[in-house]
């Protein structure tokens, strides 16, 4: 292994680290101190020197500029950075903040420490355009990485502040003392029972949508105008099919009454588009041969939807909707004014009355962190709100990608 | 017959559009012809009568732009990952993995945003109350991150074969090949991820009502992310529930916007798409 | 493919039994019996509300009471538009609400006195003693610095609750501001009592049954918000939390608010921290 590969090895490594320990000290707001940064900073700098004279030495190309150039702009950086004053008050011009300087030390670690892994591939591979080329799958596999890490943050988060609060009381006993006691069986019952209810609402709509747009009219007007509306709906705020829910179903159709129904109707115009995607995608993977053979024979469209394109779409047609269920499992916002009470509304009894969900609860729960004794219960309920909906979603998505290989 | 009637099942979702626009704009008309264009003052005060909503119009914008700077070299350096190096096997875990992201719901978000981001930032930053818009355009990148993942390695595994394939036969690297002609090819599906990004996070209510701190002020000076302010979700989220009379058709209004602006980032996005299918139908 | 499709057309089956099973399930319980009250409106008096609704509805099996939030507007114009039996609010009632519910019927459960909390480090600095005049000025934008009245040289983080509610509205009656510059505007008091709590240099106001903890209250003009100075009058800063109700309460109704304003119920409104009408 030639010098010039270890020196970039060297680069990398101490330059992850550094950012690494940028990344960290930022997450828990530990501390650094000037010295710690400017002497992080020197070991790059020093590296990036080294690496562009041997350069220079062994190839006397103008490549090695970068590597000298960029150790320069490094050593700057680290020497200017002891005007910043200790805290960077923001307030004179009527921002309310004031920046630590130990914020900006551990923020110029990681930004330089990146860029210095990144810029290490050049003279590992000797300035070629692969080079280049892994420099960027670094970036990339970068951007992966903090694309997860906040997922892992959440769950990890809830999961070990929630555990202790899901006990088989807590499944099982009425909401006590506003959620201090007790448990959320009626939340838990009010949801079951609304995504269900939603369910059988949307199932007809979606598909028969789905088949017309997928076995009837693949092209043409009217097929642009539905698509283009699924497409709106889809894109539509959960808040707008809140209002709409209030303004059609409680106002218009139950008389100002919030009830099971009127949030079932609602959460079923907010699944409408999904379903209708999914179950559409799902008819249009069965291949075409198969509804030739079937027209071929003498059946007429609508036996052969029944009888051979729907039987084999049908798994994917249901991950479609339990995919929508899932998300309007965890909604809030449209049953807000729709279907929910907070307390009192008890397991529910009736379609025309109210009842109480598990996001709803959560959000109930959260205004009262800090008056009550209720962040226990909110980390629990936040907990079995995840459960139930990232349930129902694995479940589907598994069910789907076993199916999804089968023509 | 039976094409009618699946017809007339179909025709239910251009229905429904209609019909969100009609409630809404019923409920809402009473405030249009009150205040007029003074809705779009930034003056509100009940007592007063004044509803200006222009503070919350500017909180939704300012949000989603900090939203997508978060999630945007983000999401297409993880699409590119996803679609371009990622081998088949950490593919078929990471997708999956992303959708999950999705499907989180946003009252959790809101939740953990409102108890972890803004005790954090508050303790880094120094600021006076836990709410900020800081926190909330966090939020919302990560809320928007997946929806751009998935609509951008779309876009770029759509890109056809035969033309990488020419690019890597005339020497260009992996990456030269991504960057000049996977990444061109596909930027109009891209665009449309991005815009489709940008929907969710002007449409998102729960966290951001959790987390914004609901005040109708515009924020001084205008890029000031410490602040606290209001968008019109969350406007709508939270005095929905408190109110009556004029002010619940205020609210309305503040919806109709709202629908308005998103249906047409929803139709520009559609628009795009299909070009981006159209251009590669010939050649695939 | 022809058994392949039956099975899953059973699957389809199985499904649609599971979903109608779950709804039975849920129907089963309905009783033609139950009689339901719904109190709907102002956030302060919610836990009363709740308190007494769960405790009332684990005694009566043939009633049930729901309770929902809102502000004090919201739980009159329910009472007004007859969406609820019983209509919330930390205020009075207006003259220009009487007039569209001409028989509207006042029962008073409980007496509060409105607190000026602050944040406990502020508090632990010196800031226990505000007079109106600085409430006025802090809320109206004229003080913004805590050294201005005696406190650390921090900038003052000013909560407020939204302005559709009644704590709202009374809070900026007595103390007769127009506007405010606010900082966080919230929705219920246990909100605001949490945003105070949460940052160190803020100040705010909620209902007496709200203080306590991270939020200590201030005297206000040198007089502690106690019971007894609120009783006196003493405290400038007080009203009678309301049951509204269309009419002469009767039935089920008449039997929730009779247990409220029973000794079992008034010792529930004490023990949230509110005052209980006949003290």
């Amino acid at each position: 292994m030639s010098l010039r590969k270890l020196i970039s090895i060297w680069l990398f490594v101490v330059s992850v680290v550094i950012a690494g320990m940028g990344f960290w000290a930022i997450a828990t707001q530990a501390q650094i101190g000037y010295w710690t940064m400017a002497g992080s900073l020197l070991i790059i700098s020093l590296t990036c020197y080294a690496s562009g004279i041997h350069h220079y030495v062994t190839k006397k190309n103008r490549k090695s500029f970068l590597m000298l150039f960029y150790g320069s702009v490094v050593l700057t950086v680290a020497a200017l950075s002891i005007y910043i004053p200790s805290v960077v008050d923001l307030r004179p011009w009527e921002i309310f903040a004031r920046i630590p300087d130990h914020f900006f030390f551990s923020m110029f670690m990681v930004v330089i420490g990146v860029l210095s892994s990144y810029l290490s591939f050049r003279p590992f591979y000797d300035y070629k355009k692969e080079g280049a080329q892994y420099g960027a799958y670094y970036l990339l596999h970068i951007s992966i990485f903090f694309t997860l890490l906040p997922l892992f943050i959440i769950i990890f988060n809830i999961i070990t502040r929630g555990m202790g609060g899901i006990t088989w009381e807590f499944l099982t006993e009425d909401i006590v003392r506003m959620g201090e006691d007790g448990g959320v069986y009626p939340a838990i019952l009010g949801t079951l029972a609304m995504i269900s209810l939603t369910a059988v609402i949307v199932l007809p709509l979606g598909v028969g949508t789905a088949i017309y747009l997928a076995e009837y009219a693949r092209k043409g007007l009217a097929v642009r105008v539905i698509r283009t509306a699924v497409n709106i709906l889809q894109g539509t705020p959960s808040i707008v099919h809140g209002l709409f829910g209030y303004a059609f179903f409680v106002l218009i159709v139950f008389n100002g009454q919030k009830s099971l129904l009127a949030g079932a109707l609602t959460l079923a115009v907010l699944t409408l588009p999904i379903v209708t995607r999914s179950a559409e995608e799902a008819l249009n993977a069965v291949p075409g041969d198969l509804r030739d053979a079937s027209l071929a024979l003498g059946a007429t469209k609508w036996q052969t939807i029944k009888k051979v394109v729907l039987p084999p779409s049908l798994p994917g047609v249901l991950t479609g909707t339990v995919l929508g269920l899932g998300r309007a499992a965890g909604e809030t916002a449209p049953i807000m004014f729709t279907a929910v009470y907070f307390s009192g509304a008890g397991t529910p009894s009736s379609l025309f009355r109210p009842i109480q969900a598990l996001p709803y609860h959560l959000l109930s729960l959260y205004r009262l962190v800090g008056y009550r004794d209720v962040e226990g219960q909110a980390w629990a309920t936040a907990l079995l709100l995840l459960i139930i909906v990232l349930g129902i979603n694995i479940t589907a998505i598994m069910v789907r990608e076993k199916y999804r290989q089968r023509f | 017959m039976v094409h009618m009637t699946f017809f007339g099942i179909a025709t239910f979702s251009v229905l429904i559009i209609f019909f969100i626009f009609i409630f809404l704009f019923i409920e809402a008309y009473p405030a249009i012809e009150m205040f007029g264009t003074d809705l779009l003052s930034s003056e509100w005060n009940v007592s007063r009568n004044k509803f200006g909503i222009f503070p919350a119009i500017y909180g939704s914008v300012f949000v989603a732009i900090g939203a997508l700077i978060v999630a945007v070299p983000l999401g297409i350096g993880a699409a590119t990952y996803l679609s371009e190096i990622a081998p088949n096997r950490v593919r078929m875990v990471l997708k999956p993995l992303i959708e999950l992201l999705a499907g989180i719901p946003s009252i959790v978000y809101g939740f953990i945003g409102a108890i972890l981001l803004g005790r954090f930032l508050y303790d880094t930053f120094g600021m006076r109350g836990v709410n900020s818009f800081l926190a909330a355009m966090l939020i919302l990148g990560m809320m928007a991150l997946p929806i751009i993942i998935s609509m951008a390695d779309d876009a770029m595994k759509a890109v056809p074969k035969d033309l990488k394939d020419a690019s890597l036969a005339l020497g260009a690297t992996k990456w030269q090949t991504t960057r000049k002609v996977t990444i061109p090819a596909a930027i109009s599906g891209i665009s449309s991820a991005v815009i489709m990004g940008m929907g969710r996070a002007i449409g998102e209510t729960m966290a951001v009502m959790l987390i914004l701190g609901s005040v109708m002020r515009t924020p001084v000076p205008f890029f000031n992310v410490f602040s606290t302010g209001n968008t019109l979700t969350a406007l709508i989220a939270i005095q929905m529930g408190e109110s009556h009379g004029i002010i619940i058709n205020v609210l309305f209004t503040a919806g109709i916007m709202l629908f308005v602006i998103v249906a047409i980032m929803s139709i520009i996005s559609d628009i795009l798409q299909t070009r981006t299918t159209e251009k590669f139908e010939g050649k695939r | 493919m022809k058994t392949k499709g039956k099975t899953r057309w059973t699957v389809l089956g199985v499904f649609c039994l599971l979903l109608i099973g779950t709804l039975f399930m849920t129907g089963c319980t309905d009783n033609d019996e139950m009689q339901e009250v719904t109190v709907t409106g102002s956030s302060t008096v919610l836990p009363i509300s709740q308190m007494c609704a769960e405790e009332f509805n684990k005694n009566n099996d043939n009633i049930r009471v729901s309770v929902s939030g809102g502000g004090s507007g919201y739980g009159i114009n329910a009472i007004i538009e007859g969406t609820a039996d019983i209509g919330q609010a930390s205020r009075d009632i207006r003259p220009s609400e009487i007039e569209k519910v001409p028989n509207v019927v006042e029962t008073t459960v409980g007496i509060d006195g409105l607190a000026i909390i602050v944040s406990k480090t502020v508090y632990d600095q010196g800031v226990t003693d505000l007079t109106r005049q600085q409430v006025i000025d802090i809320y109206s934008g004229d003080i913004t610095n805590w050294n201005e009245v005696g406190g650390p040289d921090e900038d003052i983080y000013i909560v407020e609750r939204a302005d559709t509610s009644g704590t709202y509205g009374s809070f900026m009656e007595m103390m007769e501001i127009d506007e405010t510059v606010a900082h966080s505007t919230q929705l219920e008091n246990s909100d605001v009592k949490r945003t105070v709590g949460t940052s160190d240099y803020a100040i705010g106001y909620v209902g007496m049954g709200y203080v306590g903890g991270k939020t200590p209250a201030v005297k206000l003009n040198g007089v502690e918000g106690t019971q007894a100075n609120v009783l006196s009058g003493d405290y400038p800063l007080q009203r009678g939390l309301h049951y509204y109700t269309n009419g002469e309460p009767t039935g089920a109704v008449k039997e929730f608010i009779d247990f409220v304003l029973s000794p079992r119920g008034q010792e529930i409104v004490e023990e949230i921290g509110f005052i209980p009408v006949d003290a």
